[in-house]
């Protein structure tokens, strides 16, 4: 089977896919694929990793009524797990660069900030919500 | 976001309510099993918490170079150090972690206790029809 078909049928699918949950995808994906560059030491390929995360990513729906049945379930993550290896090796044509993206790859690079605002962002949090919690009680 | 409900000891009811100090059950945070929009977000629309795990593995190449990473699972009570300092908002706790195994294994945590999983129900249905040649092959050895 082409590639290009397999592409074209991810993006298919992740079209209607929250944008929260997209942005988090391309950022795991990438990251993946930049353990997979090191693949000769820890010997994780895009096939293992994409073996390792099926049960993290993907869920069956509760809702669904049709019998567990082991023999599809295994079969389901085996295709799954094929097609997040696909989807890690070819992350840069899925989701194309675009203004978010270049964004992100900004704030990466400022690494000591980040972990400043980090510290920021949760005493700020934590002092108002004792502020809120005093003036409730007043 | 809702408001999670404080835990007030029996004995508080004797004291005056201006010496009761909620500020150690109001600095405990969920670290798991929230929604990803209820987590604080970054300006690029990322939960801070995984930046940061992310960046521990960018900031040293060695980390990423352990055989096995995200395959091996680490030490239970190493995990559970880590996520009671993050509840507590100590992120910097993820920069002194000398075993990369743990963050790994958060990171896999981190996405089995989301509510709802990464990827949409709809979509676990719909990649099942993901044109391939091996699913030919597996489906005669099952």
């Amino acid at each position: 089977m082409p590639e290009n078909e397999q592409l074209v049928f991810v993006k298919k699918v992740l079209q209607d896919v929250p944008k929260l949950n997209i942005k988090v995808m391309i950022h795991m994906l990438k990251f993946f694929k930049s353990v997979t560059k090191f693949e000769s030491y820890n010997k994780m390929t895009a096939k293992n990793i994409g073996i390792c995360f099926v049960p993290c990513f993907f869920k069956r729906d509760p809702e669904n009524k049709e019998p567990k049945v082991l023999n599809t379930l295994v079969l389901n993550s085996v295709i799954l797990s094929h097609c997040l290896e696909i989807m890690i090796k070819n992350v840069d044509e899925i989701f194309p660069e675009n203004q978010d993206t270049i964004a992100l790859h900004k704030i990466i690079k400022k690494k000591t900030y980040i972990v400043q605002e980090l510290k920021n962002y949760d005493e700020n949090e934590v002092s108002n919500k004792v502020f809120l919690k005093k003036s409730h009680q007043k | 976001m809702a408001q999670q409900p404080f835990y007030q000891p029996n004995f508080c009811k004797y004291l005056p309510e201006s010496d009761i100090d909620f500020s150690k059950e109001i600095s405990k945070q969920q670290v798991l099993g929230k929604h990803l929009s209820d987590y604080a977000l970054s300006d690029t629309g990322i939960p801070y918490i995984l930046i940061a795990t992310t960046l521990f593995f960018e900031a040293d190449e060695t980390r990423i170079q352990i055989e096995g990473i995200f395959r091996r699972v680490s030490a239970a009570s190493d995990l559970q150090k880590l996520i009671s300092n993050l509840e507590l908002g100590n992120y910097e706790y993820v920069f002194s972690i000398k075993e990369p195994l743990v963050l790994s294994d958060f990171l896999k945590k981190f996405f089995v206790n989301l509510p709802d999983p990464l990827f949409p129900y709809y979509v676990y249905e719909d990649l099942l029809k993901f044109p391939s040649k091996s699913i030919f092959l597996v489906n005669i050895e099952i």
